[in-house]
């Protein structure tokens, strides 16, 4: 038992909290319900254009006015999802080009994001612009410029360069993402683990690795995505032989069944949201995109 | 920019030459040039290549259709064509509105959303759901939703509303592009707002409760201090999403008209005309698109030092 | 301007975090407060409060003597001042601490006089058109100080103000809040983690610990009669010696103690005296003194801490720097407890002892 309190007793006035809320408590009840009122509605606002495309999938025949079709029908899955389809031939191109530019760019951006964010040295500022300006040029110059070269060097309709295309707007955006994580590190912990004796294999294994982690899956995130989502890229330079995705899926559209572009869609944007899942953890807290800088 | 009393900068040591590779005892430094080598093969090669060969050939320097000398025919007769300042209109009216919605109402759904966003993960994972979406779906998503025959128009037929699909407005295909801007906003206003957000929980609230124990009424907090505070953090951004929307190809080209099409779409018909002659046009084309870009950069670089160097107090 | 404060049975939790438990404190009209604890100890979050800008989850915050829980933070006018400021950095000095004015839509001339009234007060007055990262930090401290009071709050409220300032700086800004206090006659609650600060600047302690109170009095009551061992460590008194207490007397290792102390605890007992308490080389047959061997004489620039050993006790002492020279480590020196000094505290502390944290 610790010492008795002193503390004056303070015989109070006025009466005790009533039973009935005061205006103000009605009021903040209000403001409670209000603002997740507000939320609904947003987080609705957003996941709504989806909703047309999922419910065309299964749907035959749904044409004006019709709001919840009038027949459903698993036909045009059984078309989009086929062995013999193109859509597993695109899904397959799709992967594989994004896990490649994903690791590529991830290899280059290590050191690339290390440097920009721990140290401070001359030209940064330039880089920092040569690094931001691939991201943003509109996909469509570089797919003009690049194309007859590409022709030229082979590259046209190969695998390679499209994974190269990619890169050029993926790594950028790596780089920038690791930067933001390493700005946040503390070289210092390296220096601790030199002095321990760890070889520099080691420390990058148990103390650089693990702390940028985050980051690294952000950046990897954000990398597959930038590739996944590439179209006319890979329309221009892909020549009709890799045919991803996004490709086939425009070509579908405008073929006119609704029922088909809706599945499609669904099959091109069900991995986007696995990752987006699986990554969300770390994407939440590390911010998107440019954030880090 | 020269120091005017940074301390951040005054405290840099002076740094030898960073592309020298070996210091004065020949061993190998740890240059900083020497670890952006990869990032810089990769990347700069193949982008410079993009552009250094669109503006070669867009001044003329063609073999593969025989133009070898060098001129400026291609800009002249782009600018010369109507159809491209048709264009190019289109396209900043569009980057603008996207830009102008996504902030205005980024900046609202993160005050609105701002409660729950922090407590409930299902409503924080939903609300990232439009980010990673490819332009693609969020395109087709929008011809569904907003088509004279798409959700909303039969959600106005079922409550009489209208009776035909050519009664409800067009959204999309528009001379306004209307629809082309919805997409962009429903992919980059939760983009802006997640900025925002950021910027609330950590830095934000406590001037908010500052002003609150001053007697700042929710608007006033509002309007004097979380607004100003949110603006500069927002602003780089805000010319990111411009930049983006400018030179985007798959939203106007699936939400648009075709006359006047967006910039991007325009460049791509001139690339891909059968007429070989319109090729350094279509280069011309690709390198305005890329400098009015590039200057988006430079400005977003600079709104961002601001900000940085606003905040060392 | 002179607002009483009480704080009836106030709790706070953050689901399964509970920074405040059941605190219950009157703060004097008029007067300086300080709730003095060590970090996480739930002191902040008593003065949002206060502030009105945390809600308690249960229990009531009365100013004279009316409720305010269901009175939002705005209308409580109980500015608040933080350890770092916080300017609004989009805003000049002026414009930072005319923005209470502002918002209670003050007339531009009149809130001009005021705002530069204040400054005056506050020995800022030619940096009015200055942005905030132009100035120091004891300067833009200053100016949150005249932004809080331009409004002529009933209450202020500081949440570590000296926290952030060097050592000369800080007892100049302690003045200041002194001459402010005094001549305005405010009520000022006080949170700090520094020990000097809350005996300098305050007329009333409170210490707080893991959210509840723990005493509550003059600073030096804290000194000299500690509610338990814990409070008697955190103000620094090593002197801690078990024992069994009867009446005045206590059996403890060291043979039996007179206390002549009203201290209310007995049975199983803690005997702890100040360190500057402990007296050298006395006569004998003085009570209270035995031979001890010493351990340890630092020196610490204003006085020499030695430390003693007996019968497998410790005894620290503070000694004036010419009395202890001639002492070294392993003498037998005679040391004295006068009964007086002595207070004893009850035995049982469930929770472990940390160390005090020294100024």
């Amino acid at each position: 038992m610790t010492a008795t309190q002193r503390m004056d007793r303070v015989p109070s006035p006025s009466p005790s909290p009533s039973s009935s809320p005061t205006p103000s408590r009605r009021r903040r009840h209000r403001e409670r319900a209000g603002s997740r009122l507000a939320a609904v509605l947003i987080v609705a606002i957003i996941v709504l254009p989806l909703v047309p495309l999922v419910i065309n999938s299964f749907a035959r025949g749904y044409v004006f006015p019709q709001l919840v079709p009038a027949e459903w029908s698993t036909r045009a899955w059984s078309i989009v999802l086929a062995t013999d389809g193109g859509t597993w031939r695109a899904l397959g191109w799709s992967m594989v080009v994004a896990t490649t530019v994903t690791a590529l760019a991830l290899l280059v951006a290590l050191p690339a994001g290390r440097v920009l964010g721990l140290r401070s040295f001359r030209g940064k500022r330039v880089l920092e612009f040569l690094v931001l300006t691939p991201l943003l040029v509109p996909a469509v110059a570089v797919a003009i410029g690049l194309d007859i070269t590409f022709i030229r060097l082979g590259l046209s309709g190969t695998f390679w360069g499209v994974v190269l295309v990619h890169l050029i707007p993926a790594a950028p955006y790596a780089v920038l993402i690791l930067a933001g994580a390493f700005a946040n590190y503390d070289a210092d912990f390296e220096a601790q683990a030199r002095t321990l004796g760890a070889s520099p294999l080691s420390v990058f294994r148990h103390v650089t690795l693990p702390a940028i982690m985050p980051g690294l899956i952000v950046a990897g995130f954000i990398a597959f995505i930038v590739s996944w989502s590439q179209y006319v890229l890979t329309l221009q330079i892909g020549g009709g032989k890799v045919l991803t995705l996004p490709v086939l899926l425009v070509s579908t559209a405008s073929g006119g069944d609704m029922a088909i572009t809706g599945a499609l869609t669904i099959v091109y944007a069900l991995p986007v949201v696995v990752l987006l899942v699986v990554a969300s953890r770390h994407v939440a807290r590390a911010g998107w995109g440019m954030t880090g800088t | 920019m020269s120091s005017s009393g940074n301390p951040r900068m005054l405290a840099e040591p002076r740094r030898s030459a960073p592309w020298r590779i070996s210091d004065r005892s020949g061993r190998i430094r740890d240059s900083a040039w020497l670890k952006l080598l990869p990032a810089l093969v990769v990347i700069v090669p193949l982008f410079a290549a993009a552009l250094m060969l669109a503006v070669i050939q867009s001044l003329g320097y063609f073999p593969l259709i025989g133009l070898r000398s060098f001129n400026v025919d291609a800009y002249r007769s782009l600018f010369g064509n109507d159809e491209f300042w048709q264009s190019l209109l289109l396209s900043i009216r569009i980057a603008f509105m996207a830009s102008l919605l996504s902030t205005v109402l980024g900046i609202a759904m993160a005050l609105g959303i701002r409660g729950i966003w922090r407590r409930s993960r299902r409503s924080a994972f939903l609300f990232q759901l439009s980010l990673p979406i490819p332009h693609v779906i969020g395109a087709l998503a929008i011809v569904h939703l907003l088509g004279q025959s798409g959700l909303i128009a039969r959600l106005g037929h079922s409550v009489r509303l209208i009776d035909t699909p050519s009664e409800f407005p067009a959204l999309v295909f528009d001379p306004y592009a209307l629809g082309i801007v919805a997409e962009f906003v429903w992919k980059d206003a939760p983009f802006i707002a997640i900025v925002v957000l950021g910027v609330l929980g950590t830095v934000a609230e406590n001037y908010e409760n500052v002003a609150a124990s001053l007697g700042a009424s929710w608007w006033q907090r509002l309007r004097h201090v979380t607004l100003p505070l949110l603006l500069p953090a927002v602003a780089p951004i805000s010319v990111i999403v411009f930049a983006f929307a400018f030179g985007s190809f798959e939203v106007p080209l699936l939400l648009g008209e075709s006359f006047p099409s967006a910039l991007p779409v325009l460049a791509y018909r001139l690339h891909t005309s059968v007429d070989l002659g319109l090729r350094p046009e279509a280069m011309a084309l690709a390198v305005v698109m890329s400098l009015v870009v590039m200057a988006s950069a430079l400005l977003y670089l600079v709104l961002v030092r601001r900000v940085r160097r606003g905040e060392q107090t | 301007m002179m607002t009483r404060v009480d704080l009836v049975g106030v709790t706070k939790h953050f689901g399964s975090v509970h920074p405040v438990e059941d605190f219950s404190l009157s703060i004097q009209p008029g007067r300086v407060t300080a709730l003095l604890g060590p970090s996480g100890s739930g002191k902040t979050t008593l003065l949002k409060m206060i502030a009105g800008v945390l809600r308690p989850t249960s229990g009531d915050i009365r100013f004279d003597g009316e409720s305010v829980l269901d009175l939002p933070a705005p209308e409580r006018d109980a500015p608040m001042v933080f350890h770092n400021a916080l300017l609004f950095p989009h805003l000049t000095v002026e414009d930072n601490v005319g923005f209470g004015l502002r918002v209670r839509k003050t007339r531009p001339a009149e809130r001009s006089r005021r705002v530069a009234e204040m400054l005056q007060l506050v020995g800022l007055q030619d940096l009015g058109t200055r942005r905030p990262k132009q100035l120091s930090g004891g300067q833009q401290q200053r100016v949150a100080l005249a932004r809080a009071l331009v409004v002529s709050p009933k209450l202020l409220l500081l949440d570590e103000p000296l926290a952030n300032l060097d050592p000369d700086l800080r007892s100049e800004m302690r003045e200041l809040l002194l001459n402010v206090q005094r001549s305005i006659g405010l009520t000022m609650v006080l949170v700090t983690h520094d020990q000097e600060d809350a005996i300098v600047i305050a007329d009333q302690v409170a210490l707080i610990r893991d959210g509840t109170l723990v005493q509550e009095g003059v600073a030096r009551e804290f000194f000299e009669r500690p509610a338990s061992a814990w409070v008697a460590m955190f103000f620094g008194a090593g002197n801690l010696i078990p024992g069994e207490r009867t009446n005045n007397e206590v059996v403890t290792p060291l043979g039996r103690l007179r206390v002549i102390s009203e201290s209310p605890a007995f049975g199983p007992v803690l005997v702890t005296i100040r360190p500057e308490a402990v007296v050298l080389d006395a006569v004998e047959g003085q009570p209270n003194s035995f031979q001890t061997r010493v351990i340890a004489a630092e020196f610490r620039g204003t006085h020499i801490r030695m430390q003693f050993t007996a019968a497998g006790v410790d005894l620290e002492a503070t000694i004036p720097v010419d009395e202890a020279k001639s002492y070294a480590v392993g003498d037998t020196v005679r040391i004295t407890l006068p009964p007086e000094k002595l207070w004893s505290l009850p035995a049982e502390e469930k929770r472990p002892l940390r160390p005090s944290p020294r100024t």
